[in-house]
């Protein structure tokens, strides 16, 4: 018996229910980022034996059966639970000073431990299940103290409707592998899984709920709902990739993923023109800086899928500060509009907005420019004007960011004081940004041997 | 044959009806009845399916029957706080959510015939994007968080449908029926926060 895949796999719901009746208390925090750390360290300090599954694939110790399906988890699984985990922890911590923030703990930790469980689930049809209820109950993480209920429901549409279709895609590549031969099985799994992707990233046209969450709700809760949903998404999909190798083969798959890339980059960008509110551009450049991921994973290849991971990576610290910033916001003027707080009353908030804002969209000295230059240099050879576009798009939402700052709307209802712990986390984030620009070079190495498995096909 | 043909069709009709009651209808104890038949009606539909056990079609009444029951009690307890959100109108009117359920009927019927799934049958298929369509519009219209959730789990009823009839794995099928009461349960609880929020 796999006695530590067990641990971390029981950990957040066992840690849950003890969370929540402490939601309301100042315990709920950091109980909640010590269980996701806590997963972290087991992952890493437990010696896992190699276990060889076949000879082309092996686990990290046996497999757990449960109801009898397996459990199992690989080298790729734990970067996957590392990267969720730590990410969740550092976002229950920004949550920490923010009252309206506390639905994120337990219902947090539920949906990642029900995310973790559905990664793990062979076969994959069984595992949509665990994934789709995770993505469904991060509804709840979305809510404020009365507001962000239309973002929510739209998010629930979204989230239900790609649930459906990556359910019905495990069970038309199940059907694939059963009939080969039979074009319509790996049609409707792929047609499928494009969809579910487009309704789970929030691609154009089923943008809307990424800037709603961000503008209305729970900014954190929006900050770890959209995490949880791409990151779960990419290692979700390397899963699919190894459980149906034929897959990343059909001819359509490098075209739609850098489909959905250019979309999401050069749509938010457009979009975000019209608009106005620090949440709904904090929305839409999540999507523009996200979108560089999936068309790096496009490309097919090591290097190209180790820029995606890196690009991924590197978004934590930006979508973090951007997090806190807009949840500070909101608690000084109770809205996202701009021009409610000038940079006197909000110094360090106002800083974090725009530091956050400028390295979600890659600017230079940002580590976030060294994937999107990489990408550029990439693309140039064979598509010129696609890497001129990748290059050019932040800077309509520069432009977008400048607007919101030269706003000026003074509020009529009284702003409440800065929150104190606006300070402290203000010169973490950007000490972590400096250290992060400093080790980028050596943070990347592990980043191959994901890359490696994600491109091996059994 | 003809006669079991025909009672399939009417079954269908009825079952589109009754979604399009849940569309059209303005008030959430007659949303609440029209889905909980609607389920009923779905059951009966897969128990006349060849290949599929007895035991998936009660499961499908009882799963709607208990979820229309959670949502009910959900909006007795919500209906005093903050009646006007249970039962608030939706932006288009009557007539024309009652076309727009027709023209899905119509959809579904066309994209039954002209994209057939070999394994599942045609009436199911239809019914399958009927609910779909229509709970997909229920959602979308919706004002109140009871009536989205209705609308997800029209959509989940008609996808149910086509699930139970194609899949063999038990485990599989007791999953999805979780996923319903998963629905069921966040409606509930965007349902009961609003009101909170509202009083």
């Amino acid at each position: 018996m796999n006695i530590p895949l067990l641990l971390v796999l029981a950990i957040p719901f066992l840690a849950a229910p003890l969370v929540y009746p402490l939601r309301r208390t100042p315990l709920a925090a950091p109980l909640a980022a010590g269980a996701a750390l806590g997963i972290v360290a087991l992952l890493w300090v437990v010696p896992w034996p190699p276990a060889a599954l076949s000879a082309d694939s092996s686990t990290l110790g046996p497999p757990v059966v449960l109801l009898g399906r397996s459990l199992r988890l690989t080298a790729t699984d734990r970067w996957a639970l590392s990267t969720l985990w730590g990410s969740a922890a550092l976002l229950f911590l920004s949550a920490w000073p923010f009252r309206f923030e506390r639905r994120l703990y337990p219902i947090g930790l539920a949906a990642g431990g029900l995310w973790a469980l559905g990664l793990l689930t062979r076969p994959i049809s069984l595992g949509a299940f665990f994934i789709g209820a995770a993505a469904l109950l991060l509804t709840l993480t979305l809510l404020g103290e009365g507001h962000g209920m239309e973002g929510a429901a739209q998010y629930l549409i979204a989230a239900s409707l790609g649930f459906l279709a990556w359910t019905t895609a495990a069970w038309a590549a199940e059907q694939a592998a059963l009939n080969p031969g039979q074009p319509l099985w790996p049609t409707i799994a792929f047609t499928l899984i494009g969809a579910a992707m487009v309704l789970w990233l929030g691609v154009w046209p089923a943008h809307r709920w990424v800037p709603m969450l961000f503008a209305e709700g729970a900014p954190i809760g929006a900050a770890f709902t959209v995490l949880l949903i791409h990151y779960g998404t990419w290692f979700w999909l390397a899963a699919w990739a190894q459980e149906f190798p034929w897959l990343p083969r059909l001819p359509g798959w490098g075209i739609v993923l850098q489909a959905l890339g250019m979309l999401m980059m050069g749509s938010s960008a457009l979009l975000a023109l019209a608009e106005r509110g620090w949440g709904t551009i904090g929305g839409y450049s999540w999507l523009a800086s996200s979108g560089l991921a999936w068309l790096a994973l496009s490309l097919g290849t090591e290097p190209g899928i180790q820029l995606s991971a890196w690009a991924l990576w590197v978004r934590v610290v930006p979508l973090l500060g951007m997090a806190f910033a807009l949840a500070a916001y909101r608690r000084i003027a109770g809205t996202t509009e701009p021009g409610r707080v000038s940079m006197a009353q909000g110094p360090w908030v106002i800083g974090l907005l725009l530091g956050s804002g400028l390295a979600m969209l890659d600017a230079p000295p940002f580590p976030g420019f060294a994937a999107r230059w990489a990408m550029t240099r990439l693309l140039l050879p064979a598509h010129p004007l696609l890497a001129l576009g990748l290059i050019g798009l932040p800077g309509l939402l520069g432009w977008a960011l400048l607007r919101n700052l030269l706003a000026r709307e003074p509020s009529d209802r009284p702003l409440r004081p800065m929150p104190r712990a606006a300070i402290g986390f203000g010169i973490a984030w950007w000490t972590a940004e400096l250290l992060l620009l400093l080790a980028a070079p050596w943070l990347s190495i592990p980043l191959e041997s994901l890359a490696r498995a994600w491109v091996r096909t059994p | 044959m003809i006669g079991e043909e025909i009672l399939s069709e009417l079954m269908i009709l009825l079952i589109t009806g009754l979604a399009a009651l849940v569309l059209t209808l303005e008030d959430w104890r007659g949303w609440l009845l029209a889905w909980a038949l609607m389920g009923a009606g779905g059951g009966w539909l897969l128990q006349q399916t060849p290949g599929v056990p007895g035991q998936l079609a009660s499961i499908q009444v009882l799963t709607s029957a208990l979820l229309a029951l959670l949502l009910y009690l959900t909006g007795w307890q919500a209906r005093k706080a903050a009646p006007k959100t249970l039962t608030s109108r939706p932006p288009v009117h009557w007539r024309f959510r009652a076309l727009a359920a027709l023209f899905f009927h119509y959809l579904a019927r066309i994209l039954a015939a002209r994209f057939p799934i070999p394994i599942a049958p045609a009436p199911i298929l239809i019914t399958t994007y009927t609910l779909i369509g229509i709970g997909l519009l229920i959602a979308t219209l919706g004002r109140s968080p009871l009536q989205v959730g209705l609308g997800i789990l029209t959509m989940f009823s008609g996808y149910g449908l086509f699930y139970f009839s194609v899949q063999d794995s038990l485990l599989a099928i007791g999953l999805m029926a979780g996923m319903n009461l998963v629905i069921a349960f966040l409606t509930a609880a965007l349902t009961l926060v609003r009101q909170e929020a509202s009083a």
